[in-house]
């Protein structure tokens, strides 16, 4: 049995939800849940690792920049989004005005 | 470039270079994001700084916990070696005799198994082993126990009649680290296995 997602993994899940199929870095991310870097990155990792998200390598607009990791949430966060939503009211209503 | 900023580069450029291969695409990815900052390199680098730190406390707090323990190991060692090797063979009068006449072969040569365990251990660190090991554990973290019990100071390593394993406190220093620097690098030589 996988461990119960933490509020703020389930904020970030959230974040990447509410860009739907666009792909978001993690300075976007940051700042929509008002995550620091050092909490950030360790939940990025750990939903990753359970399958949680997507995450790939994307060319920079401007060119001579280098690619940066982009994520965005899949089937799976979806689904652990809605199991979580059911146990917390205030996800579930936020999901009501979306 | 501003103090801060040449500070957040430095954490950044630690960050890439000291996380553990799985954790190295990430550690770029987070470099990458701190290069499209416009403003608040320092609060990223330090947070990154600080993941980067709790992922190498989980890799390494073991062997750091066995640094640590150096000192009371070779404190103990001693006082419980009488009632488990030699009790029955040698009254406990002539075993502190032995002692006090060998102390310094027996001070040197005492961390010699440990460093061996910590060089098998961590064959990539016989470097940081000696240091640590020797250096930090053994003599400073024994002289703050000598001190605790004993009284004294630090200051005492340079007084005029100074001595350290019976020689000059510089020579008494260099020859463990020998010791150390032997230990920890047949330890990481040897090939029985270790399950990290």
């Amino acid at each position: 049995m996988s461990r119960r997602l933490s509020s703020q993994s389930l904020l970030l899940l959230q974040a990447l939800a509410d860009g739907g199929s666009h792909w978001q870095y993690g300075l976007e991310l940051a700042r929509m849940t008002g995550l620091k870097s050092g909490t950030l990155y360790p939940i990025l990792i750990r939903l990753a690792e359970r399958d949680l998200l997507e995450s790939c390598w994307l060319e920079p607009e401007r060119s001579g920049r280098p690619p940066r990791h982009a994520y965005r949430i899949n089937a799976a966060g979806r689904s652990a989004l809605r199991e979580a939503s059911r146990g917390s009211p205030s996800l579930a209503l936020k999901g009501a005005f979306q | 470039m501003t103090i801060s900023r040449t500070v957040a580069r430095w954490m950044m450029e630690a960050v890439v270079r000291h996380s553990p291969p799985a954790r190295h695409e990430w550690a770029v990815a987070m470099q990458r994001e701190y290069d499209a900052l416009d403003r608040g390199h320092l609060a990223w680098a330090a947070g990154c700084f600080t993941a980067a730190a709790r992922w190498a406390l989980r890799r390494e707090w073991l062997y750091l916990l066995l640094i640590c323990l150096v000192p009371v190991i070779i404190e103990v060692v001693p006082r419980i070696e009488f009632d488990f090797l030699w009790y029955g063979l040698v009254s406990r009068s002539a075993f502190i005799a032995f002692e006090h006449n060998y102390a310094a072969v027996i001070g040197i040569l005492t961390p010699l198994p440990l460093a061996i365990l910590l060089g098998r251990y961590r064959p990539d660190r016989v470097g940081t082993t000696i240091i640590l090991g020797c250096l930090l554990a053994q003599h400073v973290g024994g002289t703050l126990m000598v001190m605790r019990e004993l009284g004294g100071s630090f200051l005492s390593w340079w007084a005029p009649n100074a001595t350290l394993y019976m020689m000059p406190p510089l020579a008494g220093l260099l020859t463990s680290m020998c010791v150390w620097y032997i230990g920890a690098s047949l330890g990481a030589r040897m090939r029985w296995p270790v399950h990290r």
